[in-house]
């Protein structure tokens, strides 16, 4: 069964091609959400196998969204990856103690982008 | 006795004693007389002698008492006496007295006469002499209008005349005479008066007495001269008085006494105090008092009878006296100070006052000089004016040095000036050195013990000076935590400079306060020496913790950005990635969609990289506004006309109420403001709704308004929308094209501008965004520089934008639709000239022409009458300078401005310029004269003073820093000046000025322009502007014509 992923980015045209770019690359079904707060509701309804999590976003931003997430147990075991502009030394760092999974840089390699996601996940591509 | 012998002695005798003797025989009638008796009738010897011959003889008034008196004596036996008068054959009558005795016969018949004559020619004269005067004394007596009275000497009054009884009042004489005297006479003088009267009477003594008696009730003064007269009753002595009232007299002298008395007192009174001369007309001493001769030393008896000229000290001009003279000899009063000579040849000072004393002619007889010795005071008065003299050549002398001191002071002032505003500016430094915030300088030393810290650093560190002299640089260093080893002293780049002699950078020290929090510092620390010697070190360190703050801020800005930018590049890039791999089929629908989304996000890149780079340059500086004078309702219309499609495409209506105000703005940027704001307001609002544009004019400033009616922004976020990147939802800037820093672009905008921006807004129902420009100068009017302004008023709009057009290209345009506002406009710009359209509706353009001419700022400005009538040949043509008929020639129109216009004088004003660099000054100067304005220039602070003095200016370009004394003491000097304090001025200067420093440079209108921001030709506007204000109230003064500066 296809993977299901969850690519939470408040720019429409990110998802859009995220979308695209995952669908068409790896064939896995993928869900949208425009907001944390949409996000934390598809989540929790929809249980997809990951969610890609963009960090910078209005009112609440990726690291929120995650850690609302993690603590609703309905959520916390779906793994997160980050898809940010913001990736240094210290932010990996930091990602990796909030116990994300990875952080995946933009602009990212819309080709790449499902076999780093599978690569992180173990999941076949 | 021989009997012949007797009768012959008879006859002798008889003869001697003037007497006659007749025998008359009656029988006969025969008269024998005497020789004598014939002598007494005046008749010849010899005559015969009857009775007829003796009657003819008698005075015919006397022969029948003759006649008569014979008779008598005859029939009575009687002898016969009667004096009678005869007449002499000569005519002359002489008194005879006849005595004679008849002799009688038997019968008793009278038969013989004898008598004799006796002449009594003497006596009866005396008597008729005695009678005469009786009868006169009587008369006079009855007629005396004073008393005359007869009283004996007991005091019985034994007659009074008429005028007597009426002074004492009696009415019946009969109850008053009679009477004792004494009763009448008042009691205390009655003793007086009876022993008077007894001295009279019984003495036979005359006198005069005064005494007083009581009748009617008063007391009354009564002279009496009285003489002793024999009674003839009883031949005893009576006194005869005549006595008169003196009542009068005696009020009159005790009158006199007193008045004596008084002027005895007066008498006195002057020669104790003053010194008395009197002169005769001749100036010839009459009259002089003791203090005369005391003050003169000349003695009484020396000046009497000398000419007043023995005095003159010959001091005063023969003027002074003949002025005197003239005074007085007409009668008037002289008063003057003269100085007089005493008799050994001392001079005495006397104020002197000459009066005349004038006869009934009212000319002088005589002159009283009444003196005062003034001497003292002269004397004292000399002394002053002789001190006064001193004093002044005292002063002159001392005035003299004190200027040669002055100009000593002053060269040593100036010198010292100079050092001290050297030593000034050194001061200034040092103290913002030492009290900036962020500078903090702490000394140390060998040990690393604080010797000394500025106030800046203990207020950042949180003590006071003395707390921390002394004490260890620990104290400010922070304390060693437990896994932490203290800072060790000999670590401290600090002391490292204290080792090496090195200057140390340390810019990741941490401070701490008094109160143990701390705080991020950069330091310097500097050794000092002393000799060659190393003895202590400065720590020169500033609190960076707003630095570090900002260059957060930074860190976060460039975050954003750097999403923001890679956000759009996020999506071109995995579309595109997407599109080259031939994994999806271009012109399939997802094909498309990757397209189009690269192509959009390539716009919005684009867009985000232009607002990003515009407002860095706006906000850093780097772009200069290109301000100039430009119409409001301009730039609304064409920000209008670049919106409509936009509005067109949301459906939104675009409603626009433009204003016709100069401005002085960059006009690109302004549009650019307002589409961003109409942007934001149609991309926001429902299809089918309507925004607005307007404009107001709010005191200085152009208010514009965008408004519509929106979804509304939350209150909290009507500032924060100002700022970049905060939109109210972030998705709205891919959704409506935005960047996120549009707001952010139009607030800077609206700042370089001067004015404000913000946002008003109610959810749901709509925002209304508001920014001001102000309406630059005002009162000078903010007309287009180069090209003369013209205020069209009509209230058809067509009309209006046919006129603007045709005028736009040679004018600056105005434009207004109503007579109010036409007015207000005329008033507040100014313009060269009005066209005014005569048959407005609503208006009378006849009353707003009336209007333009009764208001004082607007009466002087040409009007150009521009109507669909012919003109009426019989107006008056004083209100309007010609008349255009529409439908409009547009050669006509612009023929007739350019005639009105020419009208205008050019007037010469003149600008000061002071600038030291020669040439800027030649630029400025050239500048200024191709435009026919007289221009001056002043290289130093000094010659500015002078020439403005010399040249009057009207307005003054300053450089602030100059050779000598500083533009800052130009302006001092000036705004001391009568009328060189309210002189404009534009302050060029590359120093950039505080406010304390503006305030310093203000005179009349006072403008600030830095060098370097502010371009030459910027500056020259700027002047321009001012000049135009200046020249129109000097015109307005003058009650002149306009003046335009076109070129």
């Amino acid at each position: 069964m296809a993977k299901r992923v969850l690519v939470v980015d408040n720019e429409e045209y990110i998802r859009e091609v995220a979308q695209i770019s995952l669908e068409t690359v790896a064939g896995w079904q993928v869900i949208t959400a425009g907001s944390g707060s949409e996000a934390l509701i598809v989540a929790q309804t929809e249980q997809p196998d990951a969610i890609l999590l963009d960090v910078m976003m209005p009112d609440m931003d990726g690291i929120a969204t995650f850690e609302k997430l993690q603590a609703n147990v309905a959520t916390q075991h779906i793994p997160v990856i980050l898809l940010t502009a913001k990736i240094q030394a210290a932010d990996r760092r930091r990602y990796a103690d909030l116990g994300l999974k990875a952080a995946i840089a933009k602009p990212f390699d819309a080709l790449g982008l499902a076999t780093q996601v599978a690569a992180v996940l173990g999941w076949d591509v | 006795m021989n009997s012949l012998f007797v009768e012959t002695q008879l006859w002798l005798a008889l003869e001697a004693a003037r007497m006659g003797i007749w025998d008359w025989n009656i029988l006969t009638d025969e008269i024998t007389w005497s020789s004598g008796h014939e002598q007494l009738f005046g008749l010849e010897i010899g005559s015969d002698g009857t009775y007829a011959t003796f009657l003819a003889c008698i005075h015919p008034d006397d022969r029948a008492s003759v006649t008569e008196m014979l008779n008598i004596a005859r029939q009575e036996q009687q002898p016969y006496q009667q004096e009678m008068r005869v007449i002499w054959s000569d005519g002359s009558i002489h008194w005879i007295e006849g005595k004679g005795q008849f002799f009688y016969d038997e019968t008793g018949q009278a038969v013989r006469m004898l008598g004799t004559i006796l002449d009594i020619s003497d006596r009866k004269r005396m008597e008729l002499a005695l009678r005469d005067s009786e009868n006169h004394l009587r008369a006079i007596i009855a007629a005396e209008p004073e008393c005359v009275k007869l009283v004996a000497s007991d005091g019985t009054l034994l007659n009074m005349n008429a005028a007597g009884l009426a002074m004492i009042g009696v009415q019946n004489p009969d109850a008053t005479i009679g009477q004792s005297v004494y009763t009448l006479i008042a009691p205390e003088h009655r003793a007086a008066f009876q022993s008077f009267n007894e001295s009279v009477c019984n003495e036979g003594n005359s006198g005069k007495l005064e005494f007083e008696i009581v009748a009617q009730g008063t007391r009354r003064w009564m002279e009496t001269h009285a003489v002793p007269l024999q009674n003839e009753a009883d031949k005893t002595l009576v006194q005869l008085a005549i006595t008169r009232d003196i009542t009068e007299r005696k009020q009159v002298e005790k009158n006199l006494r007193s008045l004596l008395q008084e002027l005895a007192n007066l008498k006195f009174a002057l020669d104790e105090s003053s010194i008395v001369a009197i002169t005769n007309c001749q100036g010839t001493i009459t009259y002089a008092n003791d203090k005369f001769c005391k003050i003169s030393q000349y003695s009484r008896a020396e000046l009497i009878g000398q000419n007043h000229r023995i005095i003159n000290s010959h001091y005063h001009s023969k003027a002074f006296f003949t002025q005197m003279w003239a005074t007085i000899s007409q009668g008037q009063v002289w008063q003057g100070e003269i100085k007089n000579r005493a008799k050994d040849g001392t001079f005495y000072w006397v104020n002197t006052t000459i009066v005349p004393l004038l006869d009934e002619q009212k000319n002088p007889y005589q002159y009283i000089a009444i003196r005062r010795d003034i001497t003292a005071r002269k004397w004292a008065e000399s002394q002053l004016l002789t001190a006064k003299d001193e004093l002044e050549i005292r002063v002159a002398q001392r005035t003299a040095e004190l200027v040669k001191v002055n100009e000593q002071l002053q060269l040593e002032l100036d010198e010292r000036k100079r050092a001290e505003s050297a030593l000034e500016r050194l001061s200034h430094q040092n103290q913002l050195i030492l009290n900036s915030v962020g500078e903090g300088l702490c000394g140390l030393d060998m040990h690393g013990k604080i010797s000394f810290v500025n106030p800046a650093a203990a207020i950042m560190l949180g003590y006071s000076i003395a707390e921390l002299s002394g004490e260890s640089i620990y104290t400010i260093l922070p304390q060693a935590t437990a896994n932490e080893t203290p800072n060790s002293w000999n670590k401290l780049p600090i002391y490292e400079s204290l080792q090496d002699g090195a200057v140390h950078q340390v810019t990741n020290q941490v401070f701490r306060r008094k109160d143990n929090s701390s705080f991020p510092v950069e330091y310097v620390s500097t050794p000092i020496r002393e000799a060659d010697a190393i003895i202590g070190a400065v720590i020169t360190f500033k609190d960076i913790t707003e630095r570090q703050q900002v260059e957060r801020m930074k860190d976060e800005f460039i975050s954003v950005v750097s999403h923001e930018l890679r956000t759009p590049l996020t999506s071109i890039h995995g579309s595109l990635g997407m599109l080259k791999s031939g994994l999806l089929d271009p012109n399939s629908e997802r094909g498309k969609r990757l397209l189009e989304i690269a192509v959009d996000s390539s716009d919005r890149l684009v867009r985000l990289i232009n607002d990003i780079l515009d407002i860095e340059r706006i906000e850093s500086g780097k772009v200069q506004m290109a301000k100039q004078a430009c119409n409001a309702a301009d730039l609304m219309a064409e920000a209008a006309n670049v919106m409509q499609p936009i509005a067109q495409k949301f459906g939104v209506n675009l409603s626009v109420a433009s204003i016709s105000v100069e401005l002085w703005a960059d006009s690109d940027r302004i549009i650019q403001t307002l589409t961003n704001l109409l942007s934001n307001a149609i991309k926001f609002s429902h299809p089918g709704s309507t925004v607005w544009l307007t404009a107001e004019i709010q005191a200085d400033k152009l208010l514009f308004q965008v408004k519509d009616r929106g979804r509304g922004i939350p209150l909290e976020k009507l500032e924060t929308i100002f700022e970049r990147f905060q939109q109210v939802d972030v998705s709205d800037s891919r959704d409506r094209e935005g960047t996120g820093l549009g707001l952010a672009i139009c607030r800077s905008i609206v700042q370089q501008h001067n004015g404000q921006i913000w946002a008003e807004s109610t959810l749901g129902e709509g925002s209304i965004f508001s920014f001001t420009v102000p309406i630059v100068q005002q009162e000078t009017a903010a007309k287009t520089l180069e090209r003369p302004l013209i205020l069209v008023c009509d209230d058809d709009a067509a009309t209006r934008t046919t006129l603007q057009t045709m005028l736009q290209h040679n004018y600056g345009v105005l434009t207004v639709g109503s007579s109010q506002e036409a007015v207000e406009q005329a008033v507040r710009q100014q313009p060269d000239a009005i066209v005014l359209d005569v048959v407005m509706t609503g208006v009378n353009g006849w009353e707003v022409m009336a209007s333009l001419k009764q208001h004082a700022a607007t009466k002087d400005i040409p009007i150009i009458v521009c109507s669909v009538c012919l003109p009426d040949p019989n107006l008056a043509h004083q209100d309007f300078v010609d008349w255009v008929v529409k439908p409009l020639d547009e050669a006509l129109l612009l023929q007739s401005i350019e005639q009105v216009l020419a009208l205008g004088d050019r007037s010469l004003v003149r600008i000061l310029l002071v600038e030291d660099d020669p040439a800027l000054a030649q630029l400025l100067v050239t500048l200024f004269e191709e435009r026919g304005i007289e221009i001056f220039h002043a290289q130093t602070g000094r010659e500015a003073i002078q020439l403005s003095q010399q040249i009057n200016p009207d307005l003054l370009i300053l450089d602030l820093i100059l050779p000598d004394v500083t533009g800052f003491d130009v302006a001092l000097w000036l705004s001391h000046h009568h009328y060189l304090h309210r002189l404009p001025l534009v302050v060029y200067s590359a120093k950039e000025l505080n406010n304390f420093e503006r305030d310093r440079l203000k005179l009349g209108q006072t403008e600030f322009l830095t060098k370097g921001r502010v371009s030459t030709q910027e500056l020259e506007q700027r002047v321009i502007k001012l000049l135009q204000g200046i020249t129109q109230k000097k015109m307005q003064d003058n009650g002149d014509g306009k003046t335009s500066f076109g070129s």
